[in-house]
Formats: C-alpha cells, sequence, structure tokens
C-alpha cells in the first residue's frame, strides 16, 4: 500500500508544478491590452533585478478596454519586472527617456499577467539586441 | 551500533550540506545564462529535469542506496524550489520569496517519506517562508474593517480564505495531537507531514509576534484568534496527554504563546516604562543571531552536565568564556574566534570520547570557512564556486569517514 502511493506522492510537486504552467500558459493567450508605465527602481538580489514600474493610466489608451473606461482597480499600483542585471542600464535610460508599455493578457475577472514590456513600440527583448 | 548511528548520522548531514551547495550552484549557473535561453525550452527543461529526479529517486528507494536517496530527495527539493522561481519570472507573476516558499512547502512534503531528516535541515527555510502568512492575515484585516475593499469584488472571499486559514490552522494542531494519541506510531505517511505541517502553523504564529509585535493589541483577531485559542488548546492537549501518558511539546509551545503575547499586550499597556527591545518586538533579527550560538553552548553545557560528562562540561564552559571574551574584542562572526570555538569543543570532546561533539565541531569549521569565502561579485563564479565546494565537501566527508576511524582507535588505545 506504502510503495503504491509512494509514486503519485514522489510526482505531486511534478503534477502540480506542470499544471501551473499549463494555466499562465493560458492565460498568457488572453486578449492583449497595452498599459503606459513609468519609474525605475533596481532592487532585489534575491530574483535578479527588477524593474519597479508604475501604471499611468493618464497616458494609457482606455479604448482598448470595454466600454472605452481603464479598468484601474483590477491592475495593481505598481508592477515588478524581471530583467537580466546586464540590461538594466540601457532598460534604465529606456524607461526614462522613451515611452514604455507593459503588454497584459487581461480579460474582465481575470487578474491581468504581464506578458512583455514595450520600449518605444518594439518588445524590450528586440530592443536590447538591436542596442 | 550507537557508534555508527552517531557517525551515518553526522555523515548525512554534511552530504546534505554539499548537496545544498552543489544544486545553489546550478541554480546560480543556470541564472548566469538565463537570457539566451528560450521560455518555452525552459519550461519543458525544467518538468523534464523534475521527472528524472523523481525517477531517481524512486530507484535510490527501491534500491536500498541510503545515503544516495537523500542526496537526490534534497537536489529534488531544491530543483522545485528553482522550478517555482522560474515559473514566477517566466509569467512574471507579482510574488515575493515568502509566497514561493508556503508554495514549495505545500508540493513537496513527500519528500520527507524519503528522506525524513530533511524536515531539521529545512526548516530554517520555512521560518522564512512564513513571514508571509502574518502580513497576509493583517492585510485581510485592513480591507475587513477600515473598508479598504469596499469597492472590490473579492473582499467576501479573501475574509473567507483568512478565517478558512485560522481555523484550518488550530484544525491542523488538533488533528497532530489526535494522531499523536490515537494514531499509528509507525505510520510515517501520516505523521511526518501532521507534524510538520503543525510546526508551520506553530511557528507562523510565533512569527506573527516577533515581527508584527508593535501594532498586535490594536488589531482585530487579537483575543479570539490567538489569545483565548492558544489557552483552550494547551489546556486540551494538556489533559489529552494526561490521560494517555504522553509528553507533548504542544501545550507548552501554545501556552508560551499565549505568554509571548501577554508580554506584548502587557508591554503597550505600560508604554512609558517599557524596555526599546520590547517595545519594537519580542525577537530581533539581529538579537536572534547573536543569541542562538549562545544558546546553543548552553544547550551544550547542559547536555553534558545531564550525561554526567566532566571533560565536555569544562569545555562547554571554556567555549561559553571565549564566546564572551569574542563579543568584546572581535566582530561576533569574524572566523578567528569562530575556529577557536570550534577547535577547542573538538578538541575537548576528542579527549572526552565524544564522538557526536567532535564531529559537530568539525562541520561547524569547515561550514565556518566555506562560508567565509562565498562572496564572489560575478554569478558565473559564484555558481562554480558552490559546486566545487560541495564535490570537496563530499570529498572530505569520504576522506573523514575513514580517517576517523584510525583517530578514534588511536584514543582508545590510550
Amino acid at each position: 500500500m506504502k510503495s503504491k502511493l509512494l509514486v503519485p506522492l514522489l510526482f505531486l510537486p511534478v503534477i502540480v508544478l506542470s499544471a501551473i504552467m499549463l494555466y499562465y500558459t493560458a492565460m498568457c493567450r488572453l486578449q492583449k491590452v497595452e498599459v503606459v508605465v513609468e519609474g525605475y527602481d533596481p532592487k532585489n538580489f534575491f530574483s535578479g533585478y527588477y524593474m519597479n514600474l508604475q501604471p499611468n493610466w493618464l497616458k494609457t489608451d482606455c479604448s482598448q478596454f470595454a466600454d472605452n473606461v481603464c479598468p484601474k482597480e483590477d491592475f495593481a499600483d505598481h508592477y515588478n519586472f524581471y530583467i537580466n542585471v546586464d540590461h538594466s542600464a540601457k532598460l534604465t535610460e529606456a524607461v526614462n527617456s522613451g515611452v514604455v508599455k507593459l503588454v497584459f493578457s487581461y480579460d474582465k475577472g481575470y487578474r491581468p499577467l504581464i506578458v512583455d514590456l514595450l520600449v518605444d513600440g518594439i518588445s524590450y527583448f528586440d530592443f536590447i539586441k538591436a542596442e | 551500533m550507537p557508534e555508527q548511528r552517531e557517525e551515518n548520522y553526522w555523515v548525512t548531514v554534511l552530504v546534505y550540506f554539499a548537496s545544498f551547495l552543489i544544486g545553489l550552484g546550478i541554480i546560480a549557473e543556470i541564472a548566469f545564462n538565463w537570457a539566451h535561453i528560450p521560455n518555452h525550452i525552459k519550461l519543458i527543461g525544467a518538468g523534464v529535469a523534475m521527472v528524472i529526479n523523481a525517477l531517481a529517486l524512486l530507484w535510490c528507494m527501491t534500491g536500498q542506496k541510503k545515503i544516495l536517496t537523500q542526496v537526490v530527495a534534497c537536489i529534488y527539493g531544491f530543483l522545485i524550489m528553482g522550478v517555482i522561481g522560474l515559473i514566477g519570472q517566466i509569467f512574471q507573476l507579482q510574488a515575493n520569496p515568502e509566497n514561493a516558499c508556503l508554495l514549495w512547502a505545500f508540493i513537496s512534503w513527500p519528500l520527507f517519506i524519503a528522506a525524513p531528516r530533511l524536515l531539521w535541515l529545512w526548516l530554517p527555510m520555512f521560518f522564512y517562508g512564513i513571514r508571509y502568512l502574518p502580513p497576509m492575515f493583517d492585510e485581510a484585516i485592513r480591507g475587513e474593517i477600515f473598508g479598504e475593499w469596499s469597492g472590490r469584488a473579492d473582499a467576501n472571499l479573501t475574509i473567507f480564505y483568512r478565517w478558512l486559514a485560522v481555523v484550518g490552522s488550530y484544525a491542523l494542531l488538533c488533528a497532530y495531537e489526535v494522531w499523536q494519541s490515537f494514531g499509528s506510531k509507525t505510520d510515517n505517511m501520516v505523521r511526518y507531514p501532521l507534524r510538520f505541517y503543525s510546526g508551520v502553523v506553530i511557528w507562523g504564529l510565533y512569527c506573527r509576534a516577533a515581527f508584527y509585535g508593535e501594532n498586535l493589541a490594536s488589531q482585530w483577531g487579537f483575543w479570539h484568534e490567538i489569545v483565548v485559542p492558544a489557552l483552550l488548546l494547551s489546556g486540551i492537549f494538556w489533559v489529552l496527554n494526561k490521560k494517555f501518558r504522553r509528553f507533548s511539546f504542544m501545550p507548552l509551545f501554545l501556552l508560551g504563546l499565549f505568554a509571548e503575547y501577554a508580554l506584548i499586550l502587557t508591554s503597550q499597556y505600560f508604554n512609558a516604562a517599557e524596555p526599546l527591545w520590547l517595545r519594537k518586538s519580542v525577537l530581533h533579527i539581529a538579537s536572534t543571531e547573536q543569541y542562538l550560538p549562545f544558546v546553543f553552548l548552553l544547550l551544550m553545557f547542559a547536555y553534558a552536565y545531564y550525561h554526567k560528562m566532566p571533560r565536555l562540561r569544562i569545555a562547554s564552559i571554556i567555549a561559553l568564556v571565549m564566546w564572551f571574551i569574542a563579543t568584546y574584542s572581535y566582530d561576533m562572526f569574524d572566523l578567528t574566534p569562530s575556529l577557536m570555538l570550534c577547535a577547542t569543543v573538538g578538541g575537548c570532546a576528542y579527549y572526552a570520547r565524544n564522538r557526536k561533539w567532535f564531529n559537530i565541531a568539525v562541520i561547524a569549521a569547515v561550514l565556518r570557512v566555506l562560508g567565509e569565502y562565498a562572496y564572489v561579485d560575478n554569478l558565473q563564479y559564484f555558481g562554480l564556486y558552490l559546486i566545487v565546494a560541495g564535490v570537496l565537501l563530499i570529498l572530505t566527508v569520504l576522506f573523514l569517514t575513514r580517517y576517523s576511524r584510525k583517530l578514534w582507535e588511536k584514543i582508545d588505545e590510550k
């Protein structure tokens, strides 16, 4: 009995984490909305470097949401965006000078999930490569 | 036979630590090359690595490879934590390390069936993880009382989760005590997780006092969530233990919790006269770090005294005196006084023919030296350092387990 239970129990982390991965992969396929963000604060060595970004609702195009209203209450006051430490200097400069947007996968009733960071309209990864 | 068991114990501890270093090193190496790996490859790779690790663990367990089982279980545990971090980073989840530790706690407990001792090695990690519980409760309280969430659709649901967590925590403590009295003593499958999560709950409650003691008395729910249940449960458990002639630390833990909270409350009533250390919180992280070695030495002295070991008793007194001097003369965690302490304890334990304390002294010295050179700025070199340190540690264990026999034979001959 014990050995029969052991196999599924040892695979419990694999099952749970795979389910979480699939869930978030599915969540990334919701409608994409772009929110203008500003501010930068490199911190927290524990998980590499994060950009601390605040949504700027005044500059955000609210027509992309239902009823042309920005659902501010569904979004957080600030977001941490993970970046590689090597790119922090370039992105700091970009955030301070250009128009930066966070792309969320979002639908009413779901928590917005960050899928990309746009610097002057292009993905931050392509922006770094181009630089 | 007991000597053999003691030797296995410290070998296991060192091997755990070495596998911890290797696991951490691998994580650091992966982290260094992070940006160059596509996300889907990272996720698939993580899943495959977990499956391989689980299969390896099963193979080790069925093959009765005891030490290897514990090493693989340890690496599996770190891999699980790594994958949690990976998911958090790839999907840009706005979670904190405490969240990750809690998720880890809920999914990786089956590892303790493979390697029960892992529980004791990983408790400090949980101590960090459950720090997430108090702010989670406090946030819910703020939302409930001050109406911060009045416009939010999920406010009622969050309050419901909070109550579920409070009731569930106490239900878990009761389940553990009832199992201890009525359940099968040999069924570790139920006993270990119950014991583990009861410990997590108790530590969570203690942490609430330790880190958020300042504002506790003014918080809603202080009495009917913590103080009254702690008193009530300690009484019930005490009666239960007495009836079944069993000794459990649980009533003492709960009474201690009550005392800690009562202390905070009293200190706030006598605000003007209270000392500074009491005013902020009962436990400070810095003072915990300072006093832990001291408490450890006191325990050592008590151990030597209880087991009538005069030489070790003297050793512990010398160590205590040195600790006392070291706090004045050097930085508390400077390498020299630490190694001197280890050498004194190790030397005295050797002449007292106490292998356990000798091994503890050696372990402490090795960890201290490794810790001293662990600060490397570059993540790639840091990862390499950790892997090399882990491998060296395993080689040292192999060397010492063979050499120590000759060492002890020499002293036994005298």
